[in-house]
């Protein structure tokens, strides 16, 4: 950690340390349940803005932490660090209950397994007699002692501080690893997510239940603010609250959250007057508003104000990077006679009908493999049975001696097959090195967050992917939206995405397709480049006069099956691929290349 | 035998209503892909329409039914024109309709609390408090209008999506929304008359259930959980899908409120356990859609 970094956060404690001596007891009150909300916002974030995770089971775990460790400590007599680790203990299992069976799925399971949990928190916890204390909660517990310090007061309000920085430590160390940048490409696109390596579901799984933990954390010190549980504390209410705060404030940003908390907490208390205690109906405008008009919330229209300022003030020159020398190295595979990845056999049928028939074909390293064929052909479709997005088809694909055939996309990536997509498929809420970094998902796995290795590998990869950004010449872009670049540099992005993983295979579906003759020349050396490193390409392409000069050899679908499979100008010269394909014109071309 | 018949009207009574909030679900959902949470709350305003519309302003039933319906209907194509639709053409995060139809959910919520207050109002049945016998079977006669009206309402809704034209382009637009757009089925009207349909079912499954219960400001909920949960048992494709989760769901609620020996409260854990379950164990539901994959 810099010196800087450690001196802001030395500032941030003592200015929250040193407001709670300017308190009386009304506004010391507000200022500890806004910490926790606060608290309870940034990890509510994490999950729905960062991951992307809709759910509403946050608050329910809020109150598990609450009245898990009252009850722990206060009913059963248990000492209190046993009865922390009990809470957590229950906060972690009822998480895996919830985020295992709805998270394996796609669509809007957890929504509602987690809506249904939340409602059944609140019932058990009014049913619950005399465990719970019913309606009326359990009250008249004492405030904790923890090694002689007695935890009410001005020393509970340090408690509550520290669980906040604790809190968003821990969520920006986790955020600004490879972790937090798969969780955001998760939420932004999770196809081409998973055919980065990243295994999505696990993921997800990960995420919710330490969101959730963190939750049950902070509802056991909200357990001793007033020294009173109960269960309307904990309704959906204040769970939509939540939501509205993370949406209002800028929802994906850490201070985008805090923002939001803090100005929903404030806003009854400031305008109570004048909107009543019907405040909710107010945030619910609020929240359709913020949503059509102001997708990035407060945080988004003070960063704007910031920009417009910094404009007027400074007008710096752009930042100009050097292009530099290719000097990404891409190791090649020792030297082998025996094919890369062999395909045999390979099917696959939708309903009644057959996409692909029974498709053999051999790939060697270093190899740039044409795939061609009109369209129906079942040319994406063998893409698609090779990345494993189909959990059931026919045949053999082996890399080298691994059966790779019914492996899910992320573990295909894993083994080093890496695909780019026909329409460009980017994460678009991450600029363009993030986008580069997430293809270096694979390079990170086994790497511990908050280790020096992990540390060492960040910056080490954050070169790698310049180099690799300036190899496709978008190193002058690593900071830009994606949403800008167009659509050449997006595939561009696309190849070096795919690049930095390493990988042994890479499979261009229609790369050509939609690029000016400039970007395409510029394809053609950089798929030069790519084979001459050693790295097999397989290349579905339209295009005649792109594929027939750069491939060493093509094969031709038809109705699933193929037809042909030799050097380009065998295969333009096979009478059934002129008549299923190519036509006369193109033969005579393809007869000169 | 008196039993089980009882117990038989019982959940064709509860498991018909909460096979009509699974079916609003469901229309809204399929051809937008948008699932609207807010549906629960549009059934509990469904539920205090009425109460304003026949015991505040006397309006015969027949005048008042499509009032009621007609009024939640209302809500879902304002909220359709006004934050699904703009955010859809507008290219916003998949996420943004659902994110602001929450917030619509909330406006309900609230706008029900300011019209009509937090204490349970009581919502008379329009074929009167007496019981009613058919032969063999003496019930309310509120659970025969709910099991009579689930009946035609999917009955309809059975013919819309399997015989009518209109029915198959619902459904073309949820195989794949871009080839209907091409073979010329109007997208915005499509999800217009969606989020209408959604509302008018989920009123109506309201309106049913007032005089069961009484209306309740915290009635939405419930019913949304009950719903969606039955959406997931039936399967997510087929309009008898929802008929089926309903009826399940409510088969097993009212024999885990018989034989358990567990407070009623806790039957609301029923839901939850069937969501898991299904989840676990059969995510496509009961019945399938019938979509080729």
């Amino acid at each position: 950690m810099t010196v800087r970094l450690g001196l802001a956060w030395l500032g941030g404690a003592a200015l929250l340390v040193g407001t709670t001596f300017l308190l009386d007891d009304y506004t010391a009150d507000l200022f500890r349940k806004m910490l926790l909300t606060v608290t309870l916002a940034l990890s509510f974030n994490f999950l729905f803005g960062i991951a992307g995770q809709l759910a509403f089971s946050h608050v329910a775990f809020y109150g598990i932490g609450a009245y898990t460790i009252v009850i722990l400590a206060y009913h059963f007599g248990w000492p209190l660090p046993l009865a922390f680790l009990g809470a957590l203990a229950i906060g972690f299992v009822l998480a895996l209950t919830v985020a295992v069976p709805s998270l394996r799925l796609e669509g809007f399971f957890l929504a509602l397994a987690s809506l249904a949990f939340a409602q059944i928190f609140t019932v058990v916890m009014v049913q619950g007699g005399e465990v719970t204390g019913a309606a009326d909660g359990i009250s008249g517990y004492a405030s904790p002692t923890v090694l002689g310090i007695r935890f009410a007061g001005q020393n509970y309000l340090f408690a509550v501080i520290g669980l906040f920085l604790a809190t968003l430590a821990i969520l920006l160390a986790i955020d600004r690893t490879y972790f937090g940048r798969a969780c955001r490409a998760i939420r932004d696109n999770p196809d081409p997510a998973a055919a980065m390596g990243i295994n999505v579901a696990r993921t997800k799984i990960i995420v919710f239940v330490l969101s959730s933990m963190l939750a049950t954390i902070a509802g056991m010190f909200y357990a001793y603010a007033d020294n009173y549980v109960n269960p309307f504390v904990f309704d959906l209410d204040y769970m939509f609250l939540l939501f509205f705060m993370v949406v209002v404030g800028g929802s994906g940003r850490h201070e985008g959250a805090v923002i939001g908390a803090v100005v929903l907490f404030a806003l009854p208390e400031l305008l109570g007057n004048v909107i009543g205690n019907r405040h909710m109906f107010f945030y619910g405008l609020f929240v359709v508003l913020a949503i059509l008009f102001w997708p990035d919330g407060l945080a988004g229209i003070i960063d704007r104000f910031r920009a417009a300022l910094r404009t007027k003030a400074a007008n710096p020159a752009p930042i100009a990077r050097p292009a530099l020398v290719p000097t990404a190295r891409v190791p090649t595979p020792p030297h082998a006679d025996a094919p890369l990845v062999t395909v045999r056999g390979l099917s696959k049928r939708f309903g009644g009908i057959v996409a692909v028939d029974g498709i053999d074909f051999e790939l060697y390293a270093g190899e740039i493999l044409g795939i061609i064929g009109p369209n129906g052909a079942g040319k994406t479709t063998t893409f698609n049975l090779i990345a494993g997005v189909f959990p059931s088809a026919a045949g053999s694909v082996r890399l080298r001696d691994t059966e790779i055939l019914g492996l899910s996309p992320h573990d295909v990536a894993a083994h080093g097959i890496i695909r780019t997509y026909q329409h460009n498929r980017l994460f678009a809420g991450l600029t363009v090195l993030d986008n580069v970094l997430i293809g270096a998902h694979t390079r990170f796995s086994g790497s511990r967050i908050g280790s020096g290795r992990l540390a060492r590998l960040e910056v080490e990869m954050r070169r790698e992917a310049f180099d690799i950004l300036s190899l496709v010449q978008l190193a002058d872009q690593a900071e830009a939206d994606v949403r800008r670049l167009s659509f050449g540099q997006g595939r561009l992005l696309e190849i070096a995405r795919a690049l930095i993983g390493r990988p042994s295979v890479i499979m261009f579906d229609e790369p050509a397709a939609g690029l000016a003759p400039a970007e395409l020349e510029r394809l053609g050396e950089i798929i030069r480049w790519i084979s001459g490193h050693g790295i097999a390409v397989l290349l579905i392409e339209h295009d005649m006069n792109f594929l027939l000069p750069l491939a060493h050899r093509a094969i031709v679908l038809n109705f699933g099956r193929k037809i042909a499979d030799g050097t380009p100008a065998t295969v333009c010269a096979d009478p059934m691929v002129i008549d299923a394909y190519l036509g006369a014109t193109v033969q005579a071309q393809g007869g000169t290349a | 035998m008196r039993d089980f018949v009882e117990l038989m009207v019982s959940v064709g009574e509860a498991g018909g209503i909460y096979a009509l909030v699974a079916l609003a679900f469901l229309v809204t959902l399929r051809p937008t892909g948008v699932f609207n949470f807010a549906l629960g709350e549009w059934a509990g305003l469904g539920a205090f329409v009425g109460i304003a519309a026949v015991v505040w302003l006397r309006l015969p039933y027949l005048v008042a039914l499509p009032l009621i319906v007609g009024s939640t209907a209302l809500v879902g194509w304002v909220s359709e024109r006004f934050t699904v639709r703009p955010l859809i053409e507008h290219d916003a995060p998949p996420l943004s309709p659902v994110l602001a139809l929450l917030g619509v959910m909330t406006m309900t919520h609230e706008g029900i609390v300011f019209f009509f207050g937090t204490s349970n109002q009581f919502a008379p049945s329009p074929l009167g408090a007496a019981p009613l016998q058919l032969g063999p079977i003496v019930a309310p006669s509120q659970s025969f209008l709910v099991i009579g009206v689930t009946a035609a309402v999917f009955a309809g809704a059975w013919y819309f999506f399997e015989r009518t034209v209109w029915g198959r382009a619902f459904e073309a637009v949820a195989v794949d929304r871009f080839a209907a757009g091409l073979v010329g089925v109007n997208l915005r009207l499509t999800s217009t008359l969606a989020f209408a349909a959604g509302g008018a079912i989920a009123g109506l499954a309201g309106l049913l259930q007032s005089p069961l219960t009484s209306a309740s400001y915290l009635m939405g909920l419930p019913l949304a959980v009950k719903g969606f949960s039955a959406l997931v048992i039936g399967g997510m494709g087929r309009v008898e899908g929802a008929l089926l989760g309903g009826l399940l769901l409510a088969l097993l609620e009212r024999l885990v409120l018989r034989y358990a020996p567990i407070p009623s409260g806790y039957a609301i854990g029923v839901p939850l356990l069937l969501l898991i379950l299904f989840l676990l164990v059969r995510p496509t539901g009961l019945l399938p859609s019938k979509t080729i994959r």
